[in-house]
């Protein structure tokens, strides 16, 4: 015999006939007199069990790292402390030597700063002091327009001290 | 589902802790204090031959079970649940091969020569009405008919709508009361 399809898997409590679900009494009252005995467990059942979960307890105990000690948490700090102080103490050295060495550096006198900015200042207004210069070699070229002709002067004096063939 | 308060009574809950301070004392007081409601779920739902196995089964997987349930499930809930897996992983294994408890059952009647040949008649026609029933339908009326479990335990232990219960026991009641009249049962 198939047994009935369930009708409504997911019927709820809302059901709109609730005394279809009424108790059977007297089909319970026979299951529960006739339902099959249950065979007694054999005599050693229970040690097995037992011993099953002693088997459980071992294993975990043995899979389970041992507990750390005191003494062998401090060995453990003091081999991973040591050598990061060393690295730490090595690091802070070199660092103190750079800046010490920088610091030590002599300060310029007020003359050497002045010859100093005097000569950045007149190699930045020389054209020919800077080799992307080459590129532009045409004076025409430097301002994007027609220089005047006094920049032109200027210029090509400039050209003929920097070139031998000019003999002027 | 929403999980239930703890809800372990305390002789159980003693025992819990026990267990979870890996007293094997304690776990043999919570298995002979459970292990017979155990044992008659499983032979209302497997085969007689392997009961003692599959009891073990559910024992071990309890004690290894036990650090997850507390505070989260009653513990004979949890405990029928356990069981009721293990019923249905061994039906799983077992379902390619007829048993050989199926076989035996079907010729019991005839085979029958005790002086209560009534009884053991009646015994044999629920086992094979059991069996005729579908498995969700053989576990509801295992558990609230013959373990006496409530309704809505059951309803939390297959995490199912109370109404599906309801419904699947009255289907299941029905299959069953049809099966005994055609065996020429009236109840």
């Amino acid at each position: 015999m198939n047994p009935p399809a369930d009708p409504d898997p997911n019927l709820n409590c809302s059901d709109p006939n609730p005394e279809k679900f009424a108790d059977d009494p007297a089909l319970v009252n026979f299951l529960q007199r006739y339902q099959p005995e249950v065979p007694a467990a054999s005599p050693d059942l229970e040690d097995r069990i037992l011993n099953a979960v002693l088997d459980e307890v071992t294993q975990s105990q043995s899979a389970a790292p041992p507990p750390m000690s005191a003494e062998h948490k401090g060995w453990k700090m003091a081999r991973w402390g040591i050598p990061a102080a060393i690295a730490a103490t090595i690091t802070l050295l070199w660092g103190g030597s750079q800046i010490w060495r920088t610091a030590k550096r002599p300060i310029p006198s007020e003359r050497d700063l002045e010859a100093f900015v005097a000569d950045s200042w007149m190699s930045a207004f020389d054209p020919f002091n800077d080799v992307d210069t080459d590129v532009l070699a045409d004076p025409g070229e430097w301002w994007g327009q027609p220089p005047s002709s006094s920049v032109l002067a200027e210029a090509n004096t400039n050209l003929c001290k920097r070139s031998s063939s000019c003999h002027e | 589902m929403s999980a239930d308060p703890l809800k372990i009574d305390d002789s159980d809950h003693a025992l819990i802790q026990g267990c979870l301070q890996e007293s094997t004392q304690s776990f043999r007081v919570l298995y002979r204090r459970h292990q017979h409601r155990v044992r008659s779920t499983l032979m209302s739902l497997c085969d007689p031959e392997v009961l003692d196995d599959l009891v073990q089964d559910v024992f071990v997987r309890v004690w290894k079970g036990l650090p997850k349930l507390e505070g989260r499930a009653k513990f004979t809930t949890w405990l029928y649940r356990i069981t009721w897996n293990v019923a249905a992983d061994y039906r799983r294994s077992a379902a390619q091969t007829r048993s050989r408890w199926q076989s035996l059952t079907h010729q019991l009647p005839h085979q029958s020569t005790e002086p209560n040949w009534q009884h053991l008649h009646y015994q044999d026609l629920i086992k094979r009405g059991l069996t005729q029933l579908s498995f969700e339908h053989r576990s509801v009326i295992v558990l609230h008919d013959l373990q006496d479990l409530p309704q809505q335990e059951i309803a939390e232990m297959f995490e199912i709508p109370l109404g599906t219960v309801k419904s699947r026991l009255f289907h299941a009641r029905a299959a069953l009361r049809k099966f005994l009249q055609h065996e020429e049962i009236s109840l």
